[in-house]
């Protein structure tokens, strides 16, 4: 057992952290303020990394990439989280690029693979729909073969960056015959074509991140058809090898809870600094220890990695403990607040940029996407623990 | 980062395992409540036999002379059975103590018998009054009381701070038992039927070869402290550890509706819970363990392992009842001893308001 990292693991973290000192902006406030007025910013600071190798840190060498171990793709998004710096492409370089090394033509990875490693391309991923959200592989969305290509019809929502995409990866269904996860396929489409249409939709924090996506007779090449025709499924959930220590979301916690700690010390409470109060004390205690406890399990989760296993009850241990975590520690950020509470970012006087008001309405969607923490806790208890199924 | 074991260290814990599982079964455990020392002495025989009661001992002292990490790897299995006795007093702390605090007469006098499991040592860490020394002779005469003292009516060797009544420094004394004007009290009901009790020293005579630490024992004192919370959260985390298992066991043959009740959500939900407080507290606590193994300043990852256990293994607990239903609530079936360890756990070598400080000094706080 050793709990540090290695010197080498130390020496990328602090060039990356030299980095990012230069790269943003002196005024800035940080993504998740509004991802959307940073949007130009982060297409620049894609296009950087994407020079310096670091959007491909995880990539093989035979794709240009770095093929940096788990651990130090951990500190390159723990840095880059902790630091709210934009840029990073979690759906095109991170979910869209392995799967075409492993599932894709040679045609496919030569026109795909390059645009994303430039950083030059926005994807998107079209996997919900309206009446399949953790029942996934019910998803309705119809392919028909049509010539030498599918024609599309269908709805997909909760699209993140759909209004910002210049391409989709999405699941359709090729046979409504056969059992539910068999007659799925995986398809490319270029976010332009024709019968494609975008709906934003606001989320409770008055933001614009996702959008229903409509595909009405949308044609798709069959040379945009990713493996076998009815294995999507098989695509979708190909084990991507890369890190999935959920480590994005314990590291935006450690950073609010940094920023309520600075705050506290700051701010006047009755007989003195809120970070003095017996009341305040405990709760800063309780929650710094499972921000702690947190990190070391997406840390192990990228050893597990590391060492070959695919750690399916670490990772699901590691989102329900940093969503459940973000959501108390910017519950309890508003409660340290007060009356301050309610300033939006809008108003001059707001605590914090009014950031912890947006932290906390954004991270309401935390236990819900990427498999509600209920599913992860199903996935615990039956892959994890081996109890019986109940579905 | 490494979350491994190396191939000693497996050997180590599955060596213990297997002893340990076998020899204290929830039986031993409950007819040991009541024995004087809380280990039979033939299981105590076996213990020192398997070289953990001299573990962390140098071997010139009889000792394995192995670290923190090993003796954390036998402790979490202790947990795990939530054995009874003095081990954690003894072999942990007191050696602890004797390693840091003692000059080499003290060491090579007072180790090799506790590392052979002939003798017992208490090292009073947590009493809530304070004995005075003053100079006698070229000895020093002790008075006061101490109360939550550790193994008090069985120790050999006591382990105790007292004020040095001139200069007011914490001095450190380790004074035999039989020693004239020591006076142990009786052992006190306690919620898991350790051995605590109150330690009167009516101007006990000692000798000068008794004072461990000549100088200010404060330092020694808050370094065991810290050993004692880092490898109590060991403990603690083998306990929940343990009742995790036994839960996900009861879960998936108690049927209920025509099926094991393990295969209901509502209850894969609490077992899941479990096992999430369970891996994010065990890594806190083997990384205090790592920390104080390497030296330097360990009060803060001591301080998170320990606040971490505290809220993890009462947690675990309390799900694993209401997993288990009427029939974790008697006194027949063994969840009692774990809930009842748990409890005992989180009240010793700090609470978590007592790591509170040194938790939130790593925000800054």
């Amino acid at each position: 057992m050793r709990f540090e990292f290695s010197d080498a693991e130390e020496k990328f973290r602090a060039e990356l952290l030299e980095w990012i000192r230069g790269a943003l902006p002196a005024d800035y406030a940080g993504a998740g303020e509004d991802p959307d007025a940073d949007w130009d910013l982060n297409l620049k600071l894609r296009r950087e990394l994407a020079r310096r190798g670091w959007l491909t840190l995880a990539w093989p060498r035979e794709y240009g990439g770095r093929a940096a171990s788990h651990m130090t793709q951990v500190i390159f998004n723990e840095e880059m989280g902790f630091h709210r710096v934009p840029g990073r492409d979690a759906f095109g370089a991170r979910m869209l690029a392995p799967t075409l090394m492993v599932h894709g033509s040679e045609a496919q990875r030569k026109q795909f693979l390059p645009p994303v490693a430039r950083g030059e391309v926005q994807w998107c991923q079209g996997y919900s729909e309206p009446d399949s959200g953790s029942d996934l592989a019910s998803l309705q969305t119809r392919a028909v073969g049509d010539g030498d290509g599918f024609k599309v019809n269908g709805t997909k929502i909760w699209t993140s960056l759909g209004h910002r995409a210049d391409w989709i990866f999405f699941l359709a269904r090729t046979d409504p015959e056969a059992p539910k996860h068999k007659g799925i396929s995986f398809f490319l489409s270029d976010m332009k074509t024709p019968g494609i249409t975008v709906r934003p939709i606001v989320n409770m924090a008055g933001e614009h991140h996702f959008n229903q996506i409509t595909f009405e007779d949308v044609w798709v090449p069959r040379a945009q058809l990713v493996g076998e025709i009815n294995k999507g499924w098989y695509v979708a959930t190909t084990l991507l090898d890369f890190e999935r220590s959920g480590i994005d979301y314990i590291t935006a916690a450690r950073r609010v809870l940094r920023d309520l700690a600075e705050h506290a010390r700051m701010t006047k409470g009755p007989g003195g600094p809120l970070a003095d109060q017996a009341d305040v004390r405990a709760r800063f205690a309780s929650l710094a220890a499972q921000a702690e406890a947190s990190r070391i399990l997406a840390y192990e989760v990228a050893w597990l990695q590391g060492q070959g296993a695919v750690p399916t009850r670490e990772a699901s241990m590691s989102k329900v403990l940093g969503t459940r975590l973000m959501n108390e520690v910017t519950d309890f950020g508003l409660e340290l607040l007060g009356a301050a509470a309610r300033l939006d970012r809008g108003t001059d006087s707001a605590p914090l940029r009014g950031r912890i008001l947006r932290a906390r309405f954004d991270c309401i969607a935390w236990p819900i996407f990427a498999g509600t923490n209920e599913i992860q806790k199903n996935i615990i208890a039956t892959r994890g623990l081996g109890l019986p199924r109940s579905y | 980062m490494d979350f491994g074991l190396t191939e000693e260290q497996k050997l180590i814990r599955d060596g213990a395992r297997q002893f340990l599982r076998t020899t204290a079964t929830g039986a031993y455990v409950r007819e040991m409540s009541a024995h004087p020392t809380g280990c039979r002495p033939d299981v105590w025989r076996q213990i020192a036999d398997l070289g953990w009661t001299g573990l962390i001992a140098e071997e010139r002292h009889g000792g394995a002379a192995l670290g923190m990490i090993e003796l954390a790897i036998v402790i979490e299995e202790m947990g795990a059975v939530a054995f009874p006795g003095p081990f954690f007093s003894s072999a942990v702390v007191g050696l602890s103590a004797l390693k840091l605090g003692g000059n080499r007469e003290q060491q090579d006098a007072h180790i090799p018998p506790i590392a052979e499991g002939a003798r017992i040592a208490s090292v009073v860490l947590e009493s809530t009054e304070m004995v005075s020394a003053s100079r006698a002779g070229s000895g020093w005469s002790l008075k006061g009381r101490l109360d939550y003292v550790p193994e008090v009516t069985s120790a050999d060797l006591y382990v105790l701070p007292a004020v040095e009544s001139r200069s007011g420094k914490t001095l450190l004394f380790a004074i035999p038992r039989g020693t004239d004007g020591l006076a142990a009290g009786k052992r006190w009901d306690t919620v898991s039927h350790d051995r605590l009790g109150e330690l009167a020293l009516d101007g006990a005579m000692v000798g000068a070869d008794c004072l461990l630490n000549g100088d200010d024992a404060s330092t020694v004192l808050g370094r065991l402290r810290l050993v004692g919370a880092g490898l109590k959260a060991v403990e603690m985390i083998g306990g929940a550890g343990r009742v995790l298992e036994m839960t996900v066991e009861y879960a998936g043959k108690r049927e209920q509706f025509g099926r094991p009740i393990g295969s209901f959500q509502a209850v894969q939900h609490m077992i899941a819970e479990m096992a999430i407080q369970v891996s994010s507290a065990r890594h806190l606590a083997y990384r205090a363990a790592w920390q104080l193994e390497r030296g330097g300043d360990a009060g803060n990852a001591v301080g998170l392992a320990k606040l971490r256990a505290n809220e993890a293994a009462v947690r675990v607990c309390e799900l694993a009842h209401q997993c288990h239903g009427a029939i974790g609530f008697t006194q027949e079936h063994d969840l009692q001893l774990y809930t009842r360890s748990a409890m005992a756990g989180r009240a010793s070598f700090g609470d978590s308001r007592a790591h509170r400080d040194a938790v939130l000094a790593t925000l800054g706080l």
